[in-house]
């Protein structure tokens, strides 16, 4: 019996304990452990006390992408600590994310009360936490700008983009355009010539395709499977003049005249196999191999893919996008993401002087990082660029002609969010490469898809 | 808890006892129901109550409390007012794909089950080969066929069969609607095979052996003692696991296959209902529409479960009845009379 009783009390002890280790956990999970200012994308119900100011723990949360080669990281963390040593003030902490899961980061982030202070992002970034009201007017910036000229080195219409119900909610910052990039010596092989004004219109791409094929090179490779979809077709029809299945007075156009010419170039191009018929399995990823093995002639990628600069005007060339008719203005699309200020942050006015001075001072970024180009005009004609063949090819025939990707309308829209999220025109791409229903059923099927994202999504 | 009556009949030291034991008992569990109710229960009615309201993530609708809407998320799912996806043709394939995979991962578990059921030199090692799938990284795993599954010439699987001459010309694989299906029912598979073969593996070790004297002695081939004694013995088991693999695979065990070897494409050739409740939530910010399509799978899965506790039952039942009257003729034979 004594026994028992012992062994009972050892029982009590360890239910006891194993409650106490549960209640602990609890207890450090909680957010509590942020209110001395360890991190300033602290909940913005709760801690919203400033540490004293000059105090170690004053940080200000950056969260930047991966968006260039393997230095990148790198060059960004000099920068910040030039900014740190140079400023008074919380210190910036960068923190650098991928690419894949971006979107549920940012919305879990900021829907939980967790948004770091500054970010750079996606395009519509400035929309999307904009309507949500969980961005800081950043328009001191842009007036700022306006008057010492800076504001005119943008590409026009790049402030206007992120102005969302007249506030500033983004700063553009960098260019991720799109463009067509060619192998010269298959175009040598094939007898293929680049038009004297540098760039095809649609009818020569499809001669110069042929002539690939007929030379027993494979023509072009698109992307079929994952983001870079969506992005191959808003290049095409944005390129002959159509748009992305909406114009400018935010209707669905899906199947517009000039957008179901482009779909019937298409598939023409895939009737013909001048589009390899692999392209619909394809990963961007995937694409750049088969190019970067010269199994291919031509495809459509962004920027950063095909970053050796010694190959530039040898063996590879950037070209402007094709024009439908000659004479049409070139459009190559473009991405021009923001940089944003959360309002959860406990430093605004700080927060605003560090995105400033990022902008103003990052040309390293694209000079040494590889990372597509600035929104500004004046960093990209630094010296350090203009010697670089791949920036030179791209500052000269890329970037005068770049276009916002959401082509004609000028400005963001709420359903271009969930238009681009789950990548409708992507998949129409997919069943254009695919081949398998008529254009106009499918232009028509994703036309109806559209207009009920616009119907759901309606702007204020 | 504490019963007077009990107390008196059974003296009152057995009874402190008795609800001792079982303080101490319920207060072990006490930590771990905690995290169930925290981790599983309330994001469990949070989904219910979301299913019947109008929440979305985006925009200025997003903040406050969202507007109660009663079943108008599932009368909309049922209807198929979402023109960017047919739900009855992703249910219809999500349906296709579980059974497919749990077929053709049952008959490979099966068959390696037996294999490594004989007795061999290096049984072990090859049982340990058999059960890698398991413990590989879904997501390592899904990538690395993901690669394998490149359409190009180039392509591991388009190299092994074109050297093996089972094809002249590369196959598509991600880049055709119907191959893209092959491909992640061949991942699924792999996936689920492993554990089938631990199941019926330690079903077909539990069949004493003894009970194929009989059938050797009569001169019952193997396929004849397979079908009347080994595979009656191991259907229970075989109905516990399928039912398992089923919920799993129609559940939350194809989406991340799929997202990484095809993202549902091409096209939404590869669309499951995971995905599609996944993009209705994170892409279209239409949280109470994707819960309703949640909660319907779940009701889905539950009334498969009960299909499958009752197929069990009845085939229990018929297993029994075929033993008895095998013993009834066998006592027969031996001379004994009828009751």
């Amino acid at each position: 019996m004594e026994m028992g009783s012992r062994e009972m009390s050892i029982r009590k002890i360890i239910c006891l304990l194993l409650c106490l280790v549960l209640l602990v956990g609890a207890t450090a999970c909680s957010p509590g452990g942020s209110t001395d200012g360890d991190s300033t994308g602290e909940p913005g119900s709760a801690s919203t006390s400033k540490p004293a100011k000059g105090t170690k723990k004053e940080t200000i949360v950056f969260w930047n992408m991966y968006w260039g080669n393997d230095k990148f990281a790198d060059l960004c963390q000099e920068l910040v600590d030039e900014y740190n040593d140079t400023h008074d003030g919380p210190a910036v902490e960068l923190q650098m994310r991928p690419w894949a899961t971006y979107f549920q980061d940012y919305l879990t982030a900021v829907t939980t009360g967790n948004a770091p202070d500054v970010a750079c992002g996606s395009g519509d970034n400035s929309l999307l936490y904009g309507r949500m009201d969980e961005l800081v007017d950043l328009t001191d910036i842009a007036d700022a700008w306006k008057e010492d000229g800076f504001y005119d080195t943008f590409p026009a219409g790049s402030f206007e983009l992120h102005n969302i119900d007249g506030c500033q909610y983004g700063i553009p910052w960098i260019i991720d355009a799109r463009c067509m990039f060619v192998n010269l010596e298959m175009f040598e092989q094939a007898g293929v010539t680049i038009p004297d004004r540098g760039y095809f219109t649609f009818d020569e791409l499809y001669q110069a395709c042929k002539k690939l094929k007929a030379a027993g090179i494979e023509p072009m490779v698109l992307v079929g499977t994952d983001f870079m979809n969506d992005q191959c077709i808003n290049y095409l029809t944005v390129a002959a003049g159509g748009s992305h299945g909406v114009d400018a007075n935010i209707q669905a156009d899906v199947n517009s005249p000039r957008n179901m010419e482009v779909y019937n170039w298409i598939h023409k191009m895939v009737e013909e196999g001048l589009i390899a018929e692999e392209s619909l399995g394809f990963t961007a990823d995937q694409q750049i191999g088969v190019f970067a093995a010269d199994s291919c002639a031509i495809i459509i990628s962004n920027l950063e893919r095909i970053t050796s600069p010694s190959k530039y005007g040898k063996k590879y060339d950037v070209l402007p996008a094709p024009v439908w008719n000659e004479g049409d203005p070139v459009r190559n699309i473009a991405y021009i993401n923001p940089m944003v200020v959360f309002s959860q942050t406990s430093y605004p006015e700080e927060c605003k002087e560090f995105v400033k001075w990022w902008v103003e001072n990052n040309g390293i970024l694209f000079e040494e990082g590889a990372a597509n180009f600035s929104a500004s005009s004046q960093i990209n004609s630094s010296d350090a660029m203009m010697k670089n063949p791949r920036n030179r090819a791209i500052i000269e025939k890329i970037l005068p002609h770049t276009t916002y990707y959401t082509y004609p309308c000028e400005h963001l829209f709420n359903a271009v969010v969930p238009l681009g999220g789950e990548a409708h025109l992507g998949h129409m791409f997919a069943e254009l490469l695919e081949n398998k229903s008529s254009v106009q059923a499918i232009a028509d099927k994703y036309q109806a898809i559209v207009e009920q994202l616009i119907e759901e999504n309606p702007e204020p | 808890m504490f019963n007077k009556a009990t107390k008196k009949k059974h003296g009152g030291r057995y009874v402190q006892g008795t609800i001792v034991r079982k303080s101490i008992g319920y207060s072990m569990l006490t930590p771990c129901v905690i995290f169930m109710i925290i981790v599983q229960a309330i994001p469990f009615f949070y989904g219910v109550y979301v299913s019947f309201t109008d929440k979305t993530l985006f925009g200025a609708a997003s903040k406050g409390t969202p507007n109660f809407i009663g079943v108008t998320n599932y009368v909309n799912v049922l209807a198929n007012t979402n023109k960017a996806s047919d739900f009855y043709q992703v249910f219809g394939f999500t349906l296709v794909y579980s059974v497919v995979i749990i077929v053709c991962a049952y008959l490979l578990g099966l068959y390696f089950a037996i294999l490594l059921n004989r007795p061999m030199k290096y049984r072990n090692l090859f049982r340990s080969l058999a059960f890698l799938p398991w413990f590989v990284n879904p997501m390592v795993m899904a990538t690395s066929w993901s690669q394998m599954f490149d359409p190009t010439v180039d392509g591991i699987l388009n190299k092994l069969f074109m050297a093996l001459k089972l094809i002249e010309e590369p196959l598509l694989w991600k880049g055709d609607s119907f191959w893209a299906k092959v491909c992640i029912i061949i991942l699924g598979v792999w996936k689920a095979y492993p554990m089938m073969t631990v199941m019926l593996l330690s079903a077909l070790q539990g069949i004493d052996k003894s009970i194929y004297e009989p059938a050797t002695i009569a001169g019952a081939s193997e396929i004849q003692k397979f079908r009347y004694i080994t595979f009656p013995l191991i259907m229970p088991m075989s109905i516990t696991v399928c039912a398992l693999q089923f919920i799993w695979m129609f559940g939350t065990n194809s989406y991340d296959n799929i997202m990484t070897v095809t993202a549902g494409g091409p096209g939404r050739a590869t669309y499951v209902l995971t995905i599609e409740v996944f993009n209705q939530a994170f892409k279209r910010g239409k949280m109470g529409f994707a819960a309703s399509i949640s909660l319907m799978m779940l009701l889905f899965l539950g009334v498969c479960a009960l299909l499958f506790v009752t197929v069990k039952k009845i085939s229990a039942r018929v297993a029994e009845k075929k033993e008895e009257r095998s013993f009834e003729s066998k006592f027969l034979e031996e001379g004994g009379t009828e009751a």
